[in-house]
């Protein structure tokens, strides 16, 4: 009869293929019953009071905030039109800097935004006015004028953008924007109170019902945002003052010194082989994946600093595919806030350009024309990438060490769009909310690419991810100690983690995440069972996958007496570090549970466990294997095994200061007693060499992505309830469990290789699911016994896909 | 998982773009879930529809004692368990029509992999409904014994006895099968 474990398997494997038409029409149904209720809680946030005088208000502003993807061009050009019927904004309030400003505004007739702006700051003798063209700052001390390009930066403040700001700042901060009726303390009037929430920001904006329009606002420092960048208060808004003769117009004082600024350079540190790379990307998808589908590509580039500070812009691709040559300028796209710069994406030179505020929705944004220096030819290709002229700190940092980065865009017609995020090699990029299509390390930065073919329908194309300082700090004492070693550990409090999660109920209850055989398992029950309604063992934390994140995690802390602390080098194996989150409750359970005597009585076995596993598995041999076989190179290898660790392996690598460290979470080698041979030193090797070998495989994989997704496009046809959900993560799997059958082949006698080989595949159909990895390994063996002198593993990878295209 | 519990709090927050995600994720899972309590694919199509719209309308009632996966996994049985009786009569209807030479191939068919599967999901569906629900809950679900136990109101010895004697069933019944 079949082994319980044998149906277990099978009910796993048990799969069904959800219906293209299923699909779509639950999505759709979905999003139109969760669409349904945010408008009846938006409904239930208005009292009713209030729905009458603000009917016609929420017809103008309540499509913002009932539904975050729905058309908010289409309200914002509402509002406009209401406030278009207002000449001049004046304005009494503070600036960011709790000074007091008077700012008169010139509406646009055609457009309702911002055309001319005078900013009086009534304190000092200073006051900037804000034309189209330029921007002039005076400062009657000093008698000097500085003056910028185009309209300033700090001095954009119009109520449709600034709606249209507030909504984005909600949505960025994780925020809502919520309706209330309220009664002003002033005039006793009810009024409608416009408020937006977020963790750390709030912004308030009073509106009276009878007129619609805004009667005051105020925001906290968080709320800070490009539509409201000058104002922090505005205590008064008139619509109905005249603005004295000559407001808008500015006159040089006489013998006022004159400066005149450029916008700063935010690329001036980042290398153009970066640029060239993200044009090289751009192109590609036009070429490959836009142009036989007759859609645009749109590139938007994200680049954060060691600081935190993002620099958000665009790539700009231009073909002349006409027989002339194009001259002077060229419109190339709309941009919203209009404060930017453009560059030269193969030179990285600043290039000229001209905005030109358009009324076409949705209102709030400038067509951008680049200026050429030199023309373009027929046939020519040019590329530029715009940058934001201001950078923004990203908020941060969360407890947990994260700053979070949200990239997102507003698209209406059907298009590729690619996000690129550039980042310091060594910062964390984790946590995203949609996988990214690839990483690639240029120079001193990682780049990392997303791309999502978007519907024709308006939809905001986001992807949310969180930043963090590098996970690892390698002083130079430990980089000289550790170069060129293989260690092997059984941490303190890593043994901590994995008994926590032995006692929990998981861990009692899988067979295969603990390992149950031995004395040891036996003495840790004994000794720990009694302690298993801790509330520390109850913690979901230590369930499934989150334990990893807690087991990983605990390498970063070891006792300092009694007492858990964060300790070198490590600051995170995984996010989030849920072991550091529940710090109180491991500190607790170790003092209640007598952990550290029972620690110090295993510790003969403990180092008689590392001993034997580094006479089992011989990691110099396969580190030199691999290296020689594979061009990835690290500087020391860390195995960290617990005599508990069942059927969870892990690794992770970090790189510092030129020095790599590539860390493998793996089972122990069982306890002594049993007779040794090649075939069981094998399979302990295989569980280690299958972690290692991840270092070295995935980057080769990385580079053949595009092949990999077409040979592995049918998942089901290669696994079966793998756990792993794209063609790179599964044919990854692949690749590193067949390269430790060409390491056997390398190192083992040719029966214990074809035991090892016979029960590793056997390992990986039936009990992982891989279903060819027995052709698979089959093929890629044959290719590595017949390969030519010279070539190495990844020369094989072009034979290997096209085989499991064919097949 | 950290990316679901952000996942939700977009999505309570008002994100289409979460709640998309969240389907993406969970699709397969679900429907597995479904089909293999039910064996029959539409019915299963039917109710992963219908648990995921309810829980798009109403992302104020939902508060997560546990994984995201295990709340939407317990809502498929949930509604396939209330399903189950129509579909039994409809497998009936089924029956009698191939019983009288109808050759066209089952839904059931054209989605079983492989002989060993459909026997497997035949074998499931003798099973009584509470150890099939138990198995299929634990090992297509990905539910700890004491999730099911909870989100049941049983206690976890009796779950893990549904699920220890229907898996000693189905080894019966496959290995009697196979012999045969």
């Amino acid at each position: 009869m079949k082994p319980a474990e044998y149906i277990e398997n099978l009910v796993r494997r048990l799969d069904a293929e959800p219906s293209a038409q299923m699909h779509e029409r639950t999505l759709a149904d979905a999003v139109t019953a969760h669409v349904r209720a945010s408008q009846t809680r938006i409904a239930r946030l208005l009292p009713f009071g209030a729905v009458a005088a603000g009917f016609v208000l929420l017809g103008v502003l309540g499509v913002i905030v009932l539904h975050k993807s729905a058309a908010p061009a289409y309200a914002v050009e509402q509002t406009v039109a209401a406030i278009r019927k207002v000449p001049v904004v004046h304005i009494l309030g503070r600036d960011w800097d709790n000074k007091r400003i008077e700012m008169w505004v010139k509406v646009h007739p055609d457009t309702g935004l911002m055309d001319s702006c005078h900013i009086k700051y009534l304190d000092d003798d200073r006051f900037m006015v804000s034309t189209p063209k330029n921007t002039y700052d005076y400062d009657g001390k000093a008698n000097t004028v500085r003056i910028k390009d185009g309209p300033s930066v700090t001095s954009i403040f119009c109520l449709g953008d600034f709606f249209q700001g507030m909504e984005r700042l909600a949505r960025t901060l994780d925020g809502q924007i919520t309706y209330a009726e309220v009664t002003d303390p002033g005039t006793k009037q009810s009024m409608l109170e416009l408020k937006l929430s977020a963790p750390q920001a709030e912004i308030v904006c009073l509106i009276d019902p009878k007129t619609k329009l805004p009667i005051s606002i105020s925001a906290t420092q968080g709320g800070r945002f490009n539509s409201c960048d000058i104002l922090k208060n505005a205590t008064e808004i008139h619509y109905s003052d005249t603005p004295p003769e000559g407001l808008f117009d500015f006159t040089i004082p006489a013998g006022a010194s004159i400066s005149v600024e450029t916008s700063e350079d935010p690329l001036q540190s980042l290398p153009v082989s970066i640029l060239r790379y993200c044009g090289e990307f751009h192109v590609k998808t036009v070429q490959e994946l836009a142009r036989p589908r007759n859609i645009r590509v749109n590139t938007r580039m994200y680049f954060v600093d060691r600081e935190f500070n993002v620099h958000d812009g665009a790539f700009v691709g231009i073909y002349n595919d006409s027989n002339e040559v194009w001259k002077d300028e060229i419109a190339v796209f709309n941009v919203d806030p209009p404060h930017m710069a453009m560059f030269d994406a193969a030179t990285g030179k600043k290039q000229r350009i001209r905005l030109v505020q358009h009324r076409p929705a949705p209102p709030g944004r400038f067509k951008v024309y680049w200026q050429f220096e030199e023309a373009l030819s027929p046939g020519q290709t040019r590329y530029g990438i715009y940058w934001t002229s201001e950078s923004k700190k990203l908020q941060g940092p969360s407890t947990d060490g994260a700053y979070p980065l949200v990239m997102n865009n507003r698209f209406g017609a059907e298009a590729i769009e690619n996000f690129m995020l550039i980042v310091p090699k060594g910062m964390d990029v984790y946590g995203w909310s949609r996988p990214y299509k690839s990483e690639t390390q240029i120079d001193d930065y990682q780049v990392y690419a997303w791309q999502r073919h978007l519907p024709a329908e308006l939809i905001v194309n986001q992807v949310d991810v969180a930043l963090s300082q590098p996970s690892a700090d390698y002083s130079d004492d430990y980089i000289r100690d550790n170069t060129g070693k293989v260690l092997v550990e059984i941490p303190e409090v890593f043994e901590l983690a994995n008994i926590a999660i032995a006692i929990s109920e998981v861990g009692l209850e899988d067979p295969y995440k603990v390992n149950k055989r031995g004395d040891y398992y036996q003495r840790v029950l004994k000794h720990f069972l009694p302690f298993k309604d801790h509330p520390l063992i109850a913690q979901s934390t230590l369930h499934h996958n989150h334990g990893y994140m807690f087991r990983d995690n605990s390498l970063c802390y070891a006792f300092e007496g009694d007492k858990i602390i964060a300790t070198g080098p490590y600051r995170s194996i995984r996010r989030p570090d849920l072991f550091g989150q529940q710090l109180a409750l491991v500190q607790d359970f170790a003092n209640v549970s007598g952990f550290r005597q029972f620690y110090r009585d295993n510790l003969p076995f403990y180092r008689q466990q590392i001993e034997l596993y580094r006479q089992k598995a011989p990691l110099q041999k396969m580190w030199t294997w691999l290296e020689e076989r594979f061009p990835a190179r690290h500087d020391c290898y860390k195995v960290v095994f617990s005599p508990l660790l069942g059927a969870s392996h892990e690794t992770c690598c970090f790189a510092r200061k030129g020095f790599s460290e590539t860390i493998m979470f793996v089972s122990g080698p069982g306890e002594p007693g049993g007779t040794s041979n090649g075939g069981e030193d094998g399979l302990l090797s295989r569980s280690v060499f299958t972690e290692i070998d991840h270092n070295y495989v995935n980057a080769i994989t990385a580079q053949y992505i595009e092949q990999v997704n077409k040979a592995l496009a049918d998942l089901a046809g290669w696994g079966r309830d793998t756990g792993y959900e794209s063609p790179e993560m599964t044919f990854n799997e692949y690749m590193t469990w067949a390269v430790f059958i060409l390491y056997a082949c390398d190192t083992y006698e040719t029966q214990y290789f074809e035991a090892i080989k016979q029960h590793v595949i056997r390992q990986m159909i039936e009990g992982r699911g891989f279903i060819r990895f027995g052709e698979f390994t089959g093929e890629l063996l044959r290719l590595y016994r017949s390969r030519t002198p010279g070539q190495s593993i990844p020369d094989l990878y072009p034979a290997i896909l096209a085989w499991a295209q064919d097949h | 998982m950290i990316e679901d519990k952000w996942l939700i709090l977009r999505f309570k927050r008002g994100s289409a773009d979460a709640l998309c995600r969240i389907y993406e994720r969970y699709e397969r899972v679900m429907l597995a879930v479904a089909f293999s309590l039910l064996n029959d694919h539409s019915a299963a199509e039917d109710v992963v529809h219908d648990v995921f719209v309810a829980f798009a309308g109403s992302p104020e009632k939902i508060a997560l004692a546990g994984s995201l996966r295990g709340y939407l996994t317990t809502c498929t049985a949930n509604l396939a368990r209330d399903r189950c009786r129509a579909i039994q009569r409809h497998a009936r209807r089924r029956e009698r029509v191939q019983g009288e030479g109808n050759d066209a191939p089952s839904p059931l068919g054209e989605i079983l992999r492989d002989e060993e599967l459909r026997q497997l999901s035949d074998a499931l569906l003798q099973l009584p409904y509470e150890q099939r629900e138990a198995i299929v809950l634990h090992l297509k679900g990905g539910m700890t014994f004491g999730a099911i136990a909870r989100a049941r109101g049983l206690s976890i010895n009796t779950v893990q006895s549904r699920y220890r004697y229907g898996i000693d069933k189905l080894r019966s019944m496959l290995n009697g099968e196979v012999e045969s």
